[in-house]
């Protein structure tokens, strides 16, 4: 029930959001459809996890053993409310950009959450590739209409990318449900596969999904679509990319893949982790040289995702853990980098960091919450991120599917040296320094802006010094995705 | 045979009301009661209600899977006609004989999907062919259209020729002498040179009808020679329906001999995929990127063919249907604009939101995104393959040529909404038009939601028969 | 060497000389006269198979139609008197290689089917070859008659006549 309450309301109200025909009324209304959202998210979240509420399964396609299945456990549950949580935040925080045929704007921004919310919610791999997809329509538009200068090419890579990913997961989709005893494409189904498919099959249809849930997250060296697309999409998209889309791709390889192919996840665990190593240090590197704000934030994002995948290979239950929570810390905490950057870009019409300094003296709130969401950035206890990327150093550190788990734990501690370094630097750009013809009229934020960054860092504040109900909301799946991936 | 029958009779009947009426929109709409007749007709003789019982000796063989590729071709003649059927009047001033001879076209086409003779086969396909013909050199004062209808008919010609000498090396190799198709059945004919070269030679021409690589030469001249309407047609109806007919054949004829033509087809198939898809990247007319983009469709087609299971069967109807309804909208579309080139649409989304949004939607279809038809066309000819356990590697071309595919039906879309200019329409489309053009663009989405809707009809009818 | 074999040894060697000439002659009305005696040479193969209806198809068909299609499209179009032009290098080598192709293929099936040759005990359950015969069979609705594709070629020739006079017959002035 609540999980197809959370397909339908988006779909439904961005639907009829296409029929609107006046920018205030559609800022509105997406606004309260995605508090509607997050209101049924938040309920999903107190019911009991036995509930069946929490459990829809109708049929729908009988003849190719595909139902409509959607279920809420605890990874789908984090996920779904940090879908539901973003949006209401991103409406809020871009409530003042002004967009042409802002109807259409908005109607695609909830249609994308529909597909987001399938996504994760999705119990049937059918089902699953089908809001996959989904997903990715809209964005495609989105950015495509209301991006940059460059926006048709850079999204138009994104879209092939993405695409091409995609539809190789397809073929391994329906290669295993070929392979699976009942012919069908349900979640149960699948994870008996690890039985009837040989250890050298495995091998190889581990990359014909792994391709799509790599270029999603991304990993290196899959990554070049990122940081262009970024750059060109409008911030309201930009922050649904890196907050909620690029969470899919980690997403698909916790619960589509890595119980599902124990032995394939396994045998590459090593080669997959060292690609991340090598793109978080990357990453990391060419962040410190950027001098667009945008960039910069792109290319953290790549460092942060690889440390969340590296510690999924490393097959360990507080690594695990931490990377369920971890997922939602980064969405919270991007996003509110994000925020800032728009504001700032909204305000002096520049995103380079060299043009900008001072700001802290005309815009002190601005500055407060923005050190607030950077330090958070960089993992600094008592901030949220602080408890996901402890736990993931001591799962892969931990770790014992990996003979090189210190040599990955000391390299990915490198780049968090590294994040450091870049986050302060920003700061210090921005923030700090003298000011100039450009930042000598900034004024501070406004009302929506403090609302959505003041939410922003309660959550950051709350998570860090009390993890415990984020913790207990996805000990079960991460327990029960690890007795799954169990490849022994 | 109601469709044989009643598609004959209302050619000839369509003939006449040339001579009774010169009203144009009289003679539309005698073909759209035609048709009409013909999907009931269609219908009727899948309930198991006929006109009139005719003996054909075997000749024909009515089962479900024929049927419904007639009902879609029927179908989708209907909902072309009348979409584009004013865009006719256009081409030249013999409106009663093109239908005339479209209902002829569609006579071939129940006969190529139920034949069960070699020589039935021919006549069906010689049927479909020589129209087509004439359709495509329609536009007497057009040079292009002309050197089209030469080159379509003379290359049309030679794998005519082609197919008849396979027809002769196969009754040849039937011991009995027969052109009945389940003779051909090992275990009443062996597999020696002879019986092999009449398939490969069977299997050459039907390629070349279907515009498969490396028989597709003809395939863009002709599409972007003729007459938009009547490319229309031909890229849609008539190459589905001889891809059923194709299926068919291999199927009833040729389906214990498989391991052996494989190899040949998975051949053709990634050679009209690679040829189709990155050709069509290069184009500058959207009309000629149709074409192109046939091929390619062509080639997934194909692995149907490949395949050969009860998938494969499914797939191709679910294939033809959604293939079939995009393909004919967008040309409805592109018939009515001034400009054939990428650029000529451009801004036709803030001019003409309707047409761009309805072709939004089949352009997705046709890449195969979800929630349209073609996802799941696809999605059955992707799984048939790998229903097979060999060929894998075909599957994984297939789906990059399909990401290739995106490339070129983007470009429309981009630049539909994205990029600024006039995109004018010839003249203001009717209210009728865009409804009309919505109603396909429903039916492809409800295929995508909910293929159940046809194919479990199919696959009901196909197993308790 | 009986009668019988030496008329066909004349046919063969009749058509082959004709076929020939046609291929070589330099003068394009030439050839087209060489190509109508070698098809009336296979006319006459026919006769001596005692296939009157094939031959004369044969005649009706090739002589009395193609042939003179191919003369009228000459006519029409190149000078017949000139000398054509001696063809080009590649082009031989392929139609050689071509024709050996085809040779060896002709030789491969009549090898291995050397021995497929109708019994003489067959003859007594021949079926009738007569033209009547064969008009009764395409006309009859029994188990073995063709009445069907007989019907569905007279739609095919309507659909090419219809075809004909919508190519042939000329537009009304003043429309487009």
């Amino acid at each position: 029930m609540i999980p197809v309450l959370l397909i339908v309301i988006p779909l439904v109200s961005g639907l009829l959001g296409f029929f609107l025909r006046s920018e205030k009324t559609a800022r509105g209304w997406a606004l309260l459809s995605s508090l509607v959202t997050l209101a049924v998210t938040l309920w999903g979240v107190g019911v009991d996890k036995t509930s069946p509420l929490l459990q829809a399964n109708v049929e729908w396609l009988p003849d190719l053993g595909s139902r409509f299945a959607v279920g809420l456990d605890g990874l789908s549950l984090i996920l779904s409310l940090l879908t539901a949580v973003s949006f209401p935040l991103i409406f809020i925080a871009t409530w003042r950009d002004q967009y042409k045929r802002a109807w259409n704007f908005y109607a695609l921004m909830l249609l994308s959450q529909a597909g987001l919310l399938g996504v994760f919610v999705a119990t049937d791999a059918l089902l699953f590739y089908f809001f996959w997809e989904l997903a990715l329509i809209p964005v495609y538009f989105l950015c495509s209409q209301w991006g940059g200068e460059r926006r048709i090419a850079a999204t138009f890579k994104f879209f092939v990318y993405t695409f091409v990913g995609s539809l190789l997961m397809l073929v391994g989709i329906i290669w295993l449900y070929f392979h699976t005893p009942d012919h069908s494409f349900s979640m149960e189904s699948f994870y008996k596969l690890r039985s009837t498919i040989s250890n050298s099959d495995q091998t190889w249809v581990f990359w014909l999904l792994f391709v799509a849930f790599a270029i999603k997250m991304p990993i290196w060296p899959l990554h070049t679509w990122q940081p262009d697309t970024y750059e060109q999409s409008p911030t309201a998209t930009t922050m649904v990319l890196s907050a909620i889309m690029v969470k899919m791709g980690v997403f698909g390889v916790i619960r589509w893949l890595a119980p599902v192919l124990p032995i394939g996840t396994w045998a590459w665990g090593d080669t997959v982790s060292v690609a991340c190593i090598i793109g978080m240090v990357y990453a990391s590197l060419i962040a410190m040289k950027q001098d667009d704000l945008k960039r910069l934030v792109a290319y953290s994002s790549i460092a942060h995702v690889g440390l969340m995948a590296l510690a999924i290979f490393a097959t360990d239950q507080s690594g695990m853990q931490g990377v369920m929570i971890q997922m939602f810390n980064h969405g919270i905490n991007i996003l509110g980098m994000w925020i800032v950057v728009d504001l700032i870009e909204r305000q002096f019409g520049t995103r380079k960091i060299s043009q900008l300094g001072g700001l802290a003296t005309k815009a002190p709130g601005l500055a407060i919450l923005l050190v607030i969401v950077a330090l958070a950035n960089v993992a600094l206890p008592l901030t949220n991120a602080f408890v996901g990327e402890f736990l993931l150093f001591s799962g892969v550190f931990t770790s014992t599917a990996t003979q090189y788990n210190v040599v990955f734990t000391a390299v990915a501690m490198l780049s968090v040296i590294l994040s450091a370094v870049y986050t302060l630097k920003m700061i210090q750009g921005v923030f700090y320094g003298k000011t100039n013809a450009l930042t000598e009229k900034a004024v501070d934020i406004r009302l929506n802006e403090k609302v959505a960054l003041g939410v922003i860092v309660v959550m950051i504040v709350f998570i860090g010094v009390y993890p415990k109900p984020v913790l207990e909301l996805t000990k079960d799946a991460a327990d029960f995705i690890l007795t799954k991936m169990n490849y022994k | 045979m109601n469709a044989i029958l009643l598609s004959a009779v209302w050619g000839i009947v369509m003939m006449f009301s040339g001579i009774f009426t010169t009203s144009k929109t009289a003679i539309r709409n005698v073909a759209v009661v035609g048709l009409v007749l013909l999907v009931l007709g269609n219908y009727a003789d899948m309930i198991g209600y006929h006109l009139m019982t005719v003996n054909v000796h075997k000749m024909l063989y009515f089962d479900t899977f024929g049927l419904l590729g007639n009902l879609i071709a029927f179908g989708s003649t209907l909902l072309y006609v009348l979409l584009s059927g004013r865009d006719m009047e256009k081409v030249g001033h013999h409106l009663a004989e093109y239908f005339a001879l479209i209902f002829f076209v569609l006579c071939g086409v129940a006969i190529v999907t139920t034949f069960n003779t070699l020589l039935m086969l021919f006549l069906g396909i010689e049927i479909i062919s020589i129209p087509l013909y004439i359709l495509t050199g329609a536009d007497k004062r057009n040079l292009k259209s002309n050197e089209a209808s030469l080159k379509y008919f003379l290359m049309g010609a030679f794998s005519t020729g082609l197919m008849l000498l396979g027809i002769a090396f196969l009754y040849g190799a039937t011991q009995t002498g027969t052109f009945f198709i389940d003779d051909l059945w090992s275990g009443k004919t062996a597999v020696t040179p002879l019986f092999m070269a009449g398939l490969l030679l069977l299997l050459v021409s039907m390629a070349f009808k279907v515009s498969a690589a490396p028989f597709h030469f003809w395939t863009p001249d002709v599409y972007d020679g003729a007459p938009t309407v009547f490319t229309s047609f031909m890229a849609t109806i008539v190459k589905v329906s001889i891809f059923v007919g194709f299926i068919r054949l291999f199927d009833e004829a040729f389906g214990d001999s498989q391991e052996k033509w494989q190899v040949f087809v998975a051949i053709i198939a990634a050679a009209t995929l690679f040829i189709g898809n990155v050709t069509a990247v290069f184009q500058q007319s959207v009309k000629r990127m149709l074409a192109y983009s046939s091929i390619a469709q062509a080639g997934f087609m194909l692995l149907a063919l490949l395949a050969l299971n009860g998938v494969a069967k499914e797939g191709i109807i679910l294939y033809a249907a959604a293939y079939s309804i995009a393909t004919i909208g967008i040309f409805a579309v592109l018939i009515r604009m001034k400009d054939y080139t990428f650029e000529g649409f451009n801004g036709l989304a803030r001019q003409q939101p309707v047409l761009a949004a309805t072709c939004t939607i089949f352009l997705l279809s046709l890449a195969g995104i979800p929630l349209t038809g073609g996802f799941f066309a696809k999605y059955y000819m992707l799984s048939s393959v790998v229903a097979t356990g060999h060929y894998l590697w075909l599957v994984i071309f297939a789906v990059l040529c399909a990401a290739v595919s995106v490339y070129y039906y983007f470009r429309v879309i981009q630049a539909m909404y994205f990029k600024d200019g006039d995109g004018a329409t010839e003249a203001e489309p009717g209210l009728g038009f865009k409804g009309l053009l919505v109603v396909l663009a429903v039916i492809v989405v409800v295929l995508g939601v909910w293929p159940q809707s046809l194919l479990g009809q199919l696959s009901r009818l196909i197993y308790t028969w | 060497m009986n009668a019988s074999a030496v008329v066909f040894y004349i046919l063969s060697a009749f058509i082959l000389a004709t076929g020939l000439l046609a291929v070589t002659s330099r003068k394009i009305f030439r050839t087209a006269i060489w190509l109508l005696f070698s098809l009336t040479g296979v006319a006459g193969l026919y006769f001596w198979l005692g296939m009157q209806f094939i031959a004369a198809v044969q005649v009706v068909v090739y002589v009395g139609g193609i042939v003179v299609l191919i003369i009228f499209s000459i006519f029409l179009t190149q000078q017949s008197g000139k000398d054509l032009p001696s063809p080009l290098r590649r082009r031989t080598v392929f139609s050689a290689l071509a024709a050996c192709i085809g040779f060896a293929l002709t030789c491969l099936l009549l090898s291995r089917y050397s021995s497929f040759r109708v019994k003489e005990s067959d003859y007594d359950f021949a079926p009738d070859m007569s033209i009547s015969a064969i008009g009764n069979q395409l006309l009859s609705t029994s188990e073995h008659g063709y009445v069907l594709p007989f019907e569905v070629i007279s739609i095919l020739l309507l659909a090419a006549m219809i075809g004909c006079i919508v190519i042939a017959m000329k537009s009304k002035p003043g429309d487009k």
